[in-house]
């Protein structure tokens, strides 16, 4: 039986193997672009989806996870670019 | 817990740390990200299988609501309205008691004590870990209760407040599903904050006064004396 967390889970793979794909043939060498827009997909999915009406301890903790590492290498790509 | 959706998560995390060290061994950036990010799904498929799937609620809330009826259809029956709840250490057992008046039940049942009917519903373990404190009073026994409420019915908020032999718990913002179902006599609200209270402690509790304010709920309980 179908259901939103199912259609969520769906989705978001679907849409994660498209963007490593899409990332892998157009040469992309960076492992950050691959992580990057992983999340953007996790997050754009969550939105459209709103899977869970009520998030566990264990999602917030994947959430702060998720966004403390779309931040670390948003800072770290704007290092990069501001050092040369 | 969504058995499928974790053994996907670790077999995709196990494949993603293999590509991962292959492509770090053959120096692709590209296998690498491609791990990485499949590390990341792996993840998120772990900690998404850990979540009670809405139908289960669903299928849970059927169920309780079904239950409810028919027990407030009995209690009908018995003349037990408006109803006496408490809970009663009866031989290492805790039932749950519904009565018009103070009796001690003989086991679990629809019974008869000195001319007064009864229904007692034995409430088995919650299935929480937690050990049972002897003592009435204490911040640790709020905790305890705060915990164990808070756990069993996702409100957005928990307050436990002793004074004297009387405790008494709010519950805020209780999920919608919950809140529809405290019209019924026997409340199962009002019974799992009696059973995670009696996990709590080794007491006798006898429910004195409920009330209920949109989401807010106000449940206050006297705790009886110390039974072995």
């Amino acid at each position: 039986m179908w259901n939103r967390l199912r259609a969520f889970v769906l989705t978001y793979t679907a849409l994660s193997c498209l963007l490593n794909a899409v990332l892998y043939l157009m040469a992309e060498k960076r492992p950050d672009a691959y992580i990057s827009t992983n999340i953007l997909a996790f997050y754009t999915t969550y939105a459209l989806y709103r899977p869970l009406k009520r998030a566990s301890p264990k999602v917030k903790l994947l959430h702060v996870a998720m966004l403390t590492l779309f931040l670390a290498i948003a800072v770290y790509r704007v290092y990069r670019v501001v050092v040369r | 817990m969504d058995h499928r959706l974790l053994l996907t998560g670790f077999s995709l995390l196990v494949a993603s740390v293999l590509l991962s060290v292959y492509g770090y061994l053959a120096s692709d950036g590209g296998l690498l990200g491609i791990g990485f990010s499949a590390m990341v799904l792996s993840a998120v498929l772990v900690v998404l299988a850990y979540e009670p799937n809405p139908q289960t609620r669903e299928a849970l809330a059927s169920y309780i609501t079904t239950l409810s009826k028919a027990l407030a259809g009995v209690l009908e029956d018995l003349d037990l309205l408006p109803p006496r709840v408490r809970v009663v250490c009866v031989r290492d057992k805790k039932l749950l008691v519904v009565s018009k008046s103070v009796i001690e039940p003989a086991g679990p049942g629809i019974g008869v004590v000195g001319g007064a009917p009864y229904l007692a519903l034995s409430l088995e373990d919650l299935g929480l870990e937690v050990q049972s404190l002897d003592t009435v009073t204490g911040e640790q026994v709020e905790l305890c209760v705060e915990r164990l409420v808070g756990e069993l019915l996702e409100a957005s908020d928990v307050s436990v407040r002793f004074s004297g032999d009387t405790v008494r718990i709010s519950l805020y913002g209780v999920p919608d599903m919950l809140n529809e179902l405290s019209i019924y006599p026997v409340n199962p609200l009002v019974v799992a904050t009696l059973g995670a209270t009696s996990r709590c402690l080794r007491r006798n509790l006898t429910l004195i006064d409920y009330s209920k304010s949109g989401r807010d709920h106000h449940i206050a309980i006297e705790v009886e004396g110390y039974v072995e």
